[in-house]
């Protein structure tokens, strides 16, 4: 299998923001009532990550989460979701291709992201544990604070224009 | 030129830093810290300028932006076409020109880089004087974040601490909603639109010198004394010999100390508040002799070389009022001050009326009126305004539309409260009857550039692409914008015209195969016990009665009953269905399920999610599709027993898990490949390989087009405008009557829509058969040529159709299904164009083709 | 630029949603049973008053949840949100 990410052709460029593409990260998208997905330990506060060694949280709303694995975990968190929420009216879809992951890394990530994207970024408002689906440029995105990165989920028909508008925002 | 600088002072300039600058083609030279009005003054260039209308001499009036006389344009380093002299800074090669208060379009490219930036603070300060140095510092003391920006190049003792930030060359150029303001900040070659969301905006913007109109108030040579104290102070400019100074308050008089301690030499002072007055100033390129009414009466006349005025202090609302603040009147100081607006707004300082008391002389009554200017940038008078009220207006706004007054680039700084208190008098009413007329955003001049920002070129908008789209490319296709989408339109080999090339496409899918990317097609997962039920309802056919394993086409409609999308829906599962939407309406469609299920369904056990990119999908047409698919690998049984048409297998094609779909969209057998976005290219890449000895083609939008016309499936958004139900589509078999209620069903018994003579779509063979009809041509029912022509109907899609060697084209015309067999005509300027109308469906009615 | 304030992610530009209309326009419990123009009425017809209003919004960009609001149509202050089935804020 020669699978092709989005941004292969990018690489060169997203170095120079200091930032790389996760790969085929697992990605599946779980939408339930709160109340069950609390019992399974998924975030409950709005915009907040539960974070495990082999995967991360993401409250994307009330009723629906985002599971982020290991690549090639998919098929198997797939199956562990299904069996955790049973019999409760719940949907889990495998998304894994459905976005891609931009990494940034650096102390100027958030200044970067700033030049379009309207969400306070301050660490007042915004620090590890935090996601939020909001917009960049215009280009819907999913942010995610990370130990110290910041992970940009796009979909892939948007990658392009999201590294772009990330160059031509920056500093020449 | 004699040169005006002092030979000590001025606290903005460094004297140990000479810049060179060229203006009007002439060199001179400043210092570091002044602007090019100081320097201008500094090289004892006071006039030089002209007034936009009239060509009348000017000089430079103020030391801001408020600036109504000395405009300029920059050509380097940086392009700014329309901008005040006093708030120009003196950089190394400065070439700038003066302008008669009109702009043009840069030639070429500005060497500028625009950047945009969002930023949010606690508390935004716009103003760096005393006042707004306070209000930041006192919530830096908070631990707010603090943003101070101040229009000015250089800012005095600014505010410091952790979270404090403070910004000069930055202007405020308007305040909007809930806290967002949008300042525009300019570094030399670097723009900067900063979007700033502030929980408080303080307004420390300071107060704006009045103007007083008295005959001859336009000379070179005529000044606001806060200007001429700036110049001094500032500069270590002055710019004058022999002055007189007209005020109507303390301050202004004090004025005449403060410039008398320089040894410059001050005639006369002329206090309104003693009934004394100015009544005309005279000169023939600038100020020479100032005629004076004394308080007796008696008229006195002094020579002087610049005459320093001050009416009093209007403070500085533009930002205030743009959002909504109001104002009043205060008698003390004369002037209008806030009054009622937003709870996270407020004005500190002399903006707040904090300021000297004055007595109001707006104008002075000798002497000519069409001599005393209101507005120096639209060059109107006393007597232009005097003449609006003669005609009968009233209102300050009235008279602003009339006179053009305060619309110019300094948007009334100096003429819109002077206007308003001149239109009072002459009507006989106090000062402060009426205000003046209201500012809006761009509270000063901003270039597009700088508003344009980076989306500019390819960034307009997003370009969305497939992931096979690197071999469209390298394939050498034409693309086609299908909303941000760019989709290959047709693939030409060397030396092929378009018509060639579809031509082509076509008959390699009606005689072969053709392969096409459908990836941008919209992919909803609708999941949950009450899937069915729900789909039920925002379809207008059955699809709970759908096996699992089968395909079936569905259309939607809005509540009004007009068609909005349509697609098809796969049942994966009892309570699972994938259902596809058109290109464009894949948003739309998914936003309109949530909004259904949230808002008015809750009850029902269904969750929607978005799939659109997790799938790739190669649909191949043709023939042949049947063998392309299985040279190219796969674990599906494709036999006709095994794989019925509109049912679908999960398997995999080219060794990568697959789901696999009769569908065909071209009346030919036909296989869609759905396979996970990243493996998209690499299964096109097997299918083209496979598929050579078969003949296959790559095929775009336009054949696809071609393709579907020729079998009369309509297009959403191409033959249906929004106003098209499935009668008017001859779709009737579509829309279930014995299920339950669907979106739409009670707006198709409406009488309207049940109306005969309402628009059908009906096939079009023009008579002629290759005469191509435009897309949008008008359609009428006879050929009399007489004008007007009741129009019935228009052309929604025209192609060649190489399958049936002849032009045809799909229409809606009035009462069209009654229509079948008749001639129709369309005008064309080249001539008018005969066709049969027909059923829709041309090639393959009996849809003999489809299983190959 | 509004600032929006989503029940759930807090306060957003506006540029993250969509404007809804209206709030408290329920689907007809039997639309057969009402005449074109009462049909019509549901469809088309919607009150425009001065002052509070209560209208739906939809974080379109964001959490992707649409939720009602007491908004003042003369100042654009939002006086208040609530769930979609609640009652307006008094």
């Amino acid at each position: 299998m020669t699978a092709r990410s989005p941004l292969a052709e990018r690489s060169g460029h997203l170095e120079r923001l200091g930032a790389r593409e996760l790969v085929f990260l697992a990605q599946v998208d779980v939408r339930a009532d709160p109340s069950t997905a609390a019992r399974l330990g998924f975030p409950v506060e709005p915009n907040t990550v539960v974070s495990h060694p082999d995967r991360d949280i993401l409250w994307l709303g009330p009723d629906e989460w985002l599971v982020v694995g290991h690549a090639g975990t998919a098929e198997a968190l797939v199956a562990e979701l299904e069996a955790s929420l049973g019999d409760a009216h719940h949907s889990v879809v495998d998304v894994s291709a459905n976005r891609t992951v931009i990494e940034l890394a650096g102390p100027s990530r958030h200044e970067l992201l700033s030049t379009a994207c309207p969400i306070d970024l301050h660490p007042r408002s915004w620090s590890d544990g935090r996601c939020a689906q909001t917009v960049f440029g215009a280009a819907q995105i999913l942010l995610q604070e990370r130990e110290g990165t910041t992970r940009v989920f796009v979909r892939p028909s948007f990658a392009a224009y999201v590294v772009d508008l990330l160059l031509a925002a920056s500093d020449p | 030129m004699t040169s005006r600088r002092l030979p000590a002072g001025g606290t903005w300039i460094d004297r140990s830093q000479p810049i060179g600058f060229r203006f009007d083609g002439a060199e001179y030279e400043g210092f570091e810290g002044d602007t090019l009005a100081s320097a201008l003054l500094a090289n004892g260039v006071v006039g030089g300028f002209r007034s936009p209308i009239l060509g009348r001499p000017r000089g430079i009036f103020s030391a801001g932006i408020e600036e109504p006389n000395a405009l300029v344009a920059v050509l380097e380093p940086w392009v700014d076409l329309i901008v005040p002299a006093p708030v120009v800074p003196l950089v190394d090669g400065l070439v700038a020109a003066s302008r008669a208060g009109v702009a043009g379009l840069a030639d070429g490219g500005a060497p500028t880089h625009a950047r945009h930036r969002y930023r949010h603070v606690e508390t935004l300060v716009v103003g760096g004087g005393s006042a707004g140095r306070t209000a930041a510092t006192r919530a830096a003391g908070n631990g707010d974040r603090v943003l101070l920006v101040d229009e000015r190049h250089v800012l005095d003792d600014p505010p410091t601490g952790p979270d404090v930030r403070t910004m000069p060359n930055a202007t405020a150029l308007g305040v909007y909603d809930d806290g967002y303001v949008v300042v525009h900040e300019r570094v030399r070659t670097t723009e900067t639109i900063w979007h700033i969301r502030a929980a408080n905006v303080v307004l420390a913007t300071g107060a704006l010198e009045r103007p007083i109109a008295f005959a001859g108030n336009d000379l070179p040579g005529v000044m606001l004394a806060g200007a001429a104290v700036a110049y001094v102070e500032r500069f270590g400019v002055a710019p004058g010999d022999r002055i007189v100074v007209f005020a109507t308050n303390e301050w202004g008089l004090a004025a005449a100390e403060i410039l008398h301690a320089t040894g410059v030499d001050v005639a006369r002072t002329v206090d309104a508040r003693n009934g004394e007055a100015v009544t005309e100033a005279r000169g023939e390129a600038g100020v020479e002799e100032v005629a004076v009414r004394n308080g007796d009466g008696t008229i006195e006349v002094v020579d002087a070389d610049l005459l320093v005025i001050s009416g009093g202090w209007n403070p500085n609302l533009t930002l205030w009022r743009s959002i909504g603040g109001g104002l009043r009147y205060r008698d003390a100081p004369a002037c209008f001050v806030p009054d009622g607006g937003p709870s996270w707004l407020s004005v500190t300082g002399s903006a707040a009326g904090d300021l000297p008391a004055s007595v109001s002389v707006p104008f002075v009554e000798e002497g000519d009126d069409a001599l005393k200017f209101v507005d120096l940038q639209r060059d109107q008078t006393v007597a232009d305004i005097a003449v609006t009220l003669e005609n009968g207006l009233r209102s300050v706004e009235h008279v602003k539309r009339a006179t053009y007054i305060g619309t110019a680039v300094d948007q009334g700084r100096t003429s819109g409260v002077l206007a308003a208190e001149i239109v009072n008098a002459l009507l006989g009413e106090g000062p402060g009857a009426q205000g003046p007329s209201n500012a809006r955003p761009p509270s000063t001049p901003v270039p597009f550039v700088a508003l344009a920002g980076p989306y500019g070129g390819d960034l307009l908008d997003p370009i969305r692409t497939t992931p096979i789209h690197p071999w469209h490319v390298e394939r050498a296709a034409v693309f086609e914008d299908v909303g941000q989408w760019k989709r290959p339109w047709y693939f030409p080999l060397e030396g092929e015209s378009m018509e060639q090339a579809v031509e082509r496409e076509c008959l390699a899918v009606r005689n072969a195969a053709g392969a096409m990317d459908a990836s941008t097609l919209g992919k909803i997962e609708v999941v949950g016990t009450d899937a069915p039920a729900f789909l039920d309802r925002m379809y207008t056919n059955r699809m709970s009665n759908l096996k699992v394993g089968g395909i079936r086409y569905g259309l939607m409609l809005g509540l009004d009953g007009m068609v909005l999308d349509d697609g098809v829906a796969m049942r994966l599962a009892e309570d699972r269905y994938l259902v596809t939407t058109t290109t464009g309406g894949a948003a739309t469609v998914l936003d309109r399920f949530e909004e259904w299920l949230q808002t008015e369904w809750p009850e029902l056990r269904v969750w929607c999610t978005s799939v659109t990119e997790q799938w790739a999908v190669i649909a191949v047409n043709g023939p042949r599709a049947r063998d392309v698919v299985s040279a190219t690998g796969t674990d599906v049984d494709l036999s006709r027993e095994a794989f019925p048409f509109m049912t679908f297998h999960d398997g995999s094609v080219a060794g990568v898990p697959a789901r696999l779909a009769r569908v065909s969209f071209s009346g030919e057998l036909a296989y869609e490949l759905h396979v996970a976005g990243g493996h998209g290219l690499e299964v096109w890449e097997a299918v083209m390989a496979a598929g050579e000895p078969y003949g296959i083609e790559p095929y775009g939008t336009e054949a696809m087009h071609v393709l579907r016309a020729e079998k009369g499936y309509v297009i959403v958004g191409q033959d249906t405008d929004g106003s098209v139900t499935p009668t008017d589509l001859g779709m009737d078999w579509i829309v279930n009557p014995s299920k339950g209620d669907f979106v739409g069903r009670r707006s198709l018994r409406r009488g309207d829509t049940a109306r005969p003579d309402r628009k059908h779509l009906v096939g079009l063979l023009p008579v002629t058969t290759d005469a191509q009809l435009p897309e949008g041509a008008q359609i009428v029912l006879e050929d009399t040529g007489r004008i007007p022509m009741p129009l019935a109907g228009h052309v929604t899609s025209s192609y060649r159709s190489p399958a049936l060697e002849r032009s045809f084209a799909l229409a809606m015309v009035a009462g069209g299904h009654e229509l079948h067999g008749r001639t129709v005509y369309a005008p064309l300027p080249e001539g008018t164009i005969a066709c049969t109308v027909t059923s829709p469906t041309l090639y393959d009615p009996e849809g003999a083709r489809r299983d190959g | 630029m509004l600032l929006v304030p989503c029940p759930w992610c807090g306060s957003r530009d506006e540029i993250e949603f969509r404007y809804g209309g209206q709030a408290g326009i329920a689907y007809p419990a039997d639309p057969d049973a009402l005449s074109d123009e009462g049909w019509a009425d549901f469809l088309f017809m919607r009150d425009n008053p001065k002052g509070a209003f209560a209208e739906r919004w939809y974080h379109s960009a964001g959490c992707r949840r649409w939720f009602n609001a007491l908004r003042d149509t003369a100042t654009y202050e939002f006086r208040g949100v609530f769930r979609v089935g609640e009652e307006p804020p008094a």
